[in-house]
């Protein structure tokens, strides 16, 4: 894989015309069988452990700070290994990462989706979630939401946002978010959590039908089940 | 490609054609047996009761008479416990609304699923009539020499189902469930009269209203509720202290009962526990003798289940014991054990004997199998008597539909090779990847036919289809435009949050309880609705030169013509028109008891003075309301007919489809029940936003029929987002009655049946044409009226076949929904649920497909373009 993106950047180095070719500024993850977030199934099941069920609000704070200390580790693996895309102005891959502060970095990275929830929530309420009920819910449903999601992408891209935005702004967005292990996680964590609103009209009268637990669970498998299967990509 | 006519009609007539045939097939009309029974329970003997009471409170659960934690029916507790009353819960058989169950507690037969739908549709309408049925009513009244007295007091659909037969009346009428104490008054201030001991009634019918609105207004766990259960109990305990008090009214039988139950949030109409569990008890001091020494209240229990459990319609032939009249012909009730005990016990077997025959002559109506003669003849005890009852009633409640299958098959294929067809045509002109990718979500949407409770959360099926559209939208425009996007994605949200909706949850915070509890907010809102909807049709298109004959000019630059004094004609004659429709919703709303703030009551008091009205009198407001909404819809037509003559006279025609669309906004509007009207601003400002997308989207891709296809998408997304957000279901008992007699003084059934259509469809209907506008007229919405030459409707050459697109597109839809729908009813055609879910589902499938999608998108649609 990593040879595919030199062949890449190869291209567009001998263009040189960044403007008119709009190129998707992707940091490349070596070992991608290492950085699985091999810790939110384990999140998940605890937290079903726990009582996910009967106690959504409580199970969902515990889980929420099981989930960002892992997500620490996770941060690191994460870390590790990325290799950055290559600065335009240097024309040199950075190998070496003694410039960036590894703590700084991913406590960043951990506190930023904290801060980023109340938007998350705001986007949820936007695409249906109750106003009237369940508020608590929804929030932590958006911490864990901007947390799983969040959180990878910020470490991968190391907090540059034009880089992140550079993806979207590329002509075959949807092949370079298959391509790359946390873009394709984060979008089938979002994906999950959509379809994981389906079950909850159904009248099985199950336990878990509760608003947002399917939701969450939508969220982990999504973005586990997301860089398992871009192994295979 | 070239895209004809011929086979898009062709098809649509084959589609719609089949689908009727299937409805034909699905719901046969059911046999019954004529005339009237007279062969007397107990033959020439004196009745045990000579006089009846029956008080039917509507939607009365078991829970409500019977439980500890529930009941404050007091003094009913004391009448059970001093054995002075039997009391039952009692099976009301699917679709619990009122009027099958009414027919039920007289006819003693199982409803058909037609009569829920007549129950809307009806109205003084003579073929409701039981005249001609035998009931139990017409036994009691006839069956001595001397036709009896029956009083009735109560809902109207007894009145409906019964015209001309009672002695006196009055009926309440059951649609407005705001009034809580209003209906119940109506009734009980008779009682002065009928309680007086020079009354001489034999039978006196009493149906409140009141319970079941509050059930529907608050749900069953209210406040409301505990003191219109205590205002029920002093009213039995008034009956019945009367009745046993009054030396004429010993030999009077009182029957308290429900005609249906409710659901946990106060609904009915399903076959829910609560909803089939009706209370049911009859109250006599000759019922002491039974010696049931029954306890009272009971502890509270999930299932409903208080006492033993009968079915309701077995109070027929129990009565008809009582009464000593014969049994109705058409019954399938069998007497309640009990009551035999009140009779020597050698009688008990001639007595279920008639009963017997009775069921017999029923089941030979409809099947040749002679079998059950021989058993019949055979039965010699009580005890058989009863097993060959109940076998009977099994049979006959089975076959109670009898599928037409040759119909059903000849349905399924037609439709089914139908669909293929169509998608086959599409496929072959219009493949793309859009085409694709919508198509595969309407595939998978029309699978969701398939479970019960996805028709009955629908709602939140079309939520995800809307913003899988916008996204998908967003995305191929280039992620351009956000903030029109981010505007259309809120407005649909606030539209998401105005009514309840699906069939299974209340949600109390819903923004129709927020305005109707801030009443200034609601006029408020209504008013600003109705300035912006006149300033719409003012500015929008080019009607302020709708009265200047004197023009002759088809450039797009009309602007000289701003000044013009005759602008003013048009000005003021909007102007009224839009106040008289506001007047009419504001008188309305006053006399279906809304809460008017205080700066309008002055306007209430000038209109109602203006036609020399000083007090409160409904008969006259009544016909002031008639009138104005005549005017209202008069004042559009007419200046429709204006804008259409200019056209034609002087050739004006810049902006026509505009003007007829935003004129026909208004009638809309005047339609909408009151809370709901101001919805109409979020659609303003989601068609305003589209239409700037739309005109993004023509930049970007040069397609007109990716384009077509994209307004019809979203036209039939949208409609049905509106369409449940405005209250509206999958069940029959949201269909909303408030404005489908507007402007009509007497019942006339198509009148009725259309205004019911369109105020409960006013929504989808403001779409359906708001889409031709945005496809033809696009910067016109956008109020860029400068720029209407590159509008759509002036390429003349292909306007027609862009309407053909647009109707194959919804074809297509509509085709594949059919397909799956009717699968889905005839797979399902034994499941608990056919006539609760599907088959109301199957209803409001016909609806969508034939009115809306036939009458208003290829009618009215094709009639707007051949105008212009």
């Amino acid at each position: 894989m990593p040879k595919q993106k030199r062949k890449v950047k190869f291209d567009h180095d001998d263009t040189e015309d960044q403007e008119a070719v709009v190129v998707a500024r992707v940091p490349t993850i070596i070992h991608k069988w290492a950085t699985i977030p091999y810790h939110l199934p384990l999140i998940l099941v605890g937290m079903f452990k726990f009582g996910l069920t009967s106690h959504v609000k409580q199970t969902l704070v515990k889980g929420y700070i099981s989930l960002i200390c892992l997500q620490a580790v996770h941060s690191y693996i994460l870390y590790i290994n990325t290799v950055d895309f290559p600065d335009s102005s240097s024309g040199k891959k950075h190998r070496k990462k003694n410039k960036d502060n590894l703590v700084l970095l991913i406590a960043s990275s951990l506190v930023l989706p904290v801060l980023m929830s109340p938007a998350v929530l705001a986007i949820l309420v936007l695409l249906g979630a109750p106003v009237s009920s369940h508020v608590i819910e929804t929030y932590l449903l958006a911490a864990h939401l901007s947390t799983v999601v969040a959180t990878p992408l910020l470490v991968t891209f190391k907090l540059n946002f034009a880089n992140f935005v550079s993806v979207f702004k590329s002509p075959d967005l949807f092949c370079v978010v298959c391509h790359h292990q946390t873009l394709s996680s984060g979008l089938l964590a979002l994906v999950g959590t959509w379809i994981g609103v389906l079950p909850i009209p159904l009248d099985w009268d199950r336990p878990w039908q509760a608003w947002p637990v399917t939701l969450v669970v939508g969220t982990y498998i999504g973005f586990f089940g997301g860089s398992v299967i871009n192994l295979a990509l | 490609m070239k895209l004809s006519w011929f086979p898009v009609i062709v098809l649509l007539v084959i589609n719609v054609g089949s689908f009727l045939l299937f409805l034909k097939g699905f719901f046969p009309s059911k046999r019954i047996l004529d005339g009237f029974s007279d062969v007397s329970l107990l033959g020439s003997q004196r009745p045990m009761f000579d006089k009846v009471v029956v008080m039917v409170i509507d939607a009365l659960r078991s829970d409500f008479l019977f439980s500890k934690s529930d009941s404050k029916f007091t003094f009913v507790h004391e009448l059970i416990e001093s054995n002075k009353a039997i009391p039952f819960t009692a099976f009301s058989n699917p679709p619990t609304v009122t009027l099958p169950r009414l027919k039920g507690i007289t006819l003693g037969s199982t409803p058909n699923f037609l009569d829920a739908i007549l129950n809307i549709a009806d109205d003084k309408d003579k073929s409701q009539g039981l005249l001609n049925q035998d009931n139990w009513l017409h036994q009691f009244k006839y069956s001595s020499n001397s036709p009896k007295t029956i009083n009735f007091y109560g809902d109207d659909t007894w009145l409906k189902l019964f015209p001309d037969f009672f002695n006196s009346t009055d009926g309440t009428n059951s649609f407005f469930v705001s009034d809580f104490y209003e209906v119940d008054n109506n009734v009980t201030r008779h009682l002065d009269n009928e309680l007086a001991s020079e009354a001489n009634w034999d039978g006196l019918i009493l149906h409140y209203l009141g319970l079941d609105h509050i059930g529907h207004k608050t749900g069953p766990d209210s406040k409301f509720m505990k003191l219109k259960q205590e205002e029920m109990d002093k009213i039995i305990e008034r009956i019945y202290t009367f009745l046993s008090e009054s030396s004429n009214h010993k030999n009077t039988l009182f029957l308290v009962m429900g005609d249906h139950g409710m659901n946990e949030i106060g609904n009915h109409g399903g076959s829910s526990s609560g909803e089939t569990s009706a209370a049911l008890l009859f109250v006599s001091p000759k019922f002491e003798q039974l010696k049931l020494n029954l306890k009272a209240p009971l502890p509270p229990n999930n299932d409903y289940n208080y006492y033993q459990k009968v079915n309701q319609i077995d109070i027929i032939p129990t009565l008809s014991l009582l009464l000593n009249i014969p049994i109705a012909k058409n019954n399938l009730g069998i007497i309640i054990r009990q009551f035999l005990d009140l009779f020597p016990s050698k009688l008990h077997h001639s007595i279920l004997l008639h009963n017997c025959k009775q069921f017999l002559d029923l089941f030979h109506l409809n099947n040749r199998d002679h079998s059950l003669n021989s058993e019949f003849h055979g039965l010699s005890t009580t005890e058989d008597d009863y097993i060959f009852l109940r076998k009977v009633q099994d049979i006959m409640f089975e076959t109670a539909s009898n599928y037409n299958y040759s119909n059903l098959y000849l349905s399924l294929f037609g439709s089914f090779i139908c669909t293929l067809a169509i998608l086959a045509y599409f496929n072959y002109g219009f493949l793309s990847k859009t085409t694709l990718v919508f198509q595969t979500a309407m595939v998978l949407y029309s699978f969701h036919f398939h479970g019960s409770s996805l028709v009955e959360e629908e709602h939140h099926l079309w939520w995800l289809l809307n913003l899988g559209f916008l996204g998908y939208l967003f995305k191929i425009q280039n992620f351009e435009l956000p903030a029109n996007f981010l505007i259309v994605l809120t407005a649909l949200r606030v539209i998401k949050a105005w009514s309840n909706t699906g069939q299974k949850f209340n949600n109390y915070y819903v923004l129709t309880n927020l305005l109707l509890e801030n009443p200034p907010l609601l006029w408020f809102l209504v008013g600003l609705t109705y300035l912006v909807c006149g300033s719409l049709i003012y500015f929008q298109g080019s009607i302020r030169h709708c009265f200047n004959f004197s023009i002759s000019s088809n450039s797009y630059d009309v602007s000289y013509l701003n000044n013009d004094v005759n602008n003013g004609i048009t000005f003021v004659s909007l102007s009224i028109l839009a106040t008289m429709s506001f007047s009419f919703k504001l008188l309305q709303g006053y006399m279906d008891g809304y809460d008017i703030p205080e700066w309008l009551e002055t306007f209430i008091s000038w209109n109602l003075l203006s036609f020399d009205i000083r007090e409160f009198d409904k008969s006259r407001i009544s016909n002031l309301l008639v009138s104005l909404s005549n005017n209202c819809l008069a004042g559009v037509l007419l200046i429709i007919f204006f804008r259409i003559a200019l056209k034609f006279l002087r050739g004006f025609k810049i902006g026509l489809i505009t003007d007829l669309v935003n004129l026909l906004t208004l009638f809309l509007i005047n339609q909408t029940k009151i809370e709901l009207v101001p919805m109409f601003l979020i659609f303003f400002i989601i068609k305003h936003h589209f239409s700037k997308i739309l005109l993004s989207y023509r930049e970007n891709y040069t397609q007109l029929d990716q384009l077509v296809f994209i307004v019809s998408s979203f036209s039939f997304l949208i409609s049905n987002l509106t369409f449940f957000s405005m209250g509206g279901t999958n069940s029959l008992a949201t269909v909303d009655l408030s404005n489908a007699y507007n402007g009509i003084k007497s019942y006339q059934l198509e009148k009725v049946s259309a205004l019911t259509f369109i105020s409960n469809f006013s929504g989808p209907i403001f779409w359906s044409l708001s889409s031709i506008q945005l496809i033809f007229e696009t910067n016109l919405v956008n109020f860029q009226i400068k720029n209407f030459a590159s509008d759509l409707i002036n390429l003349k050459g292909i306007k027609f076949k862009l309407l053909n697109l647009k109707l194959l597109t919804n074809l297509l839809f509509y085709s594949i929904c059919c397909t799956n729908l009717i699968f889905a009813c005839y797979n399902l055609r034994f499941h608990l649920f056919i006539w609760t879910v599907f088959s109301p589902k199957l209803l409001y499938f016909g609806v969508w497909f034939v009115l809306l999608n036939t009458f208003i998108e290829l009618g009215v649609s094709g009639i707007l373009l051949a105008i212009t």
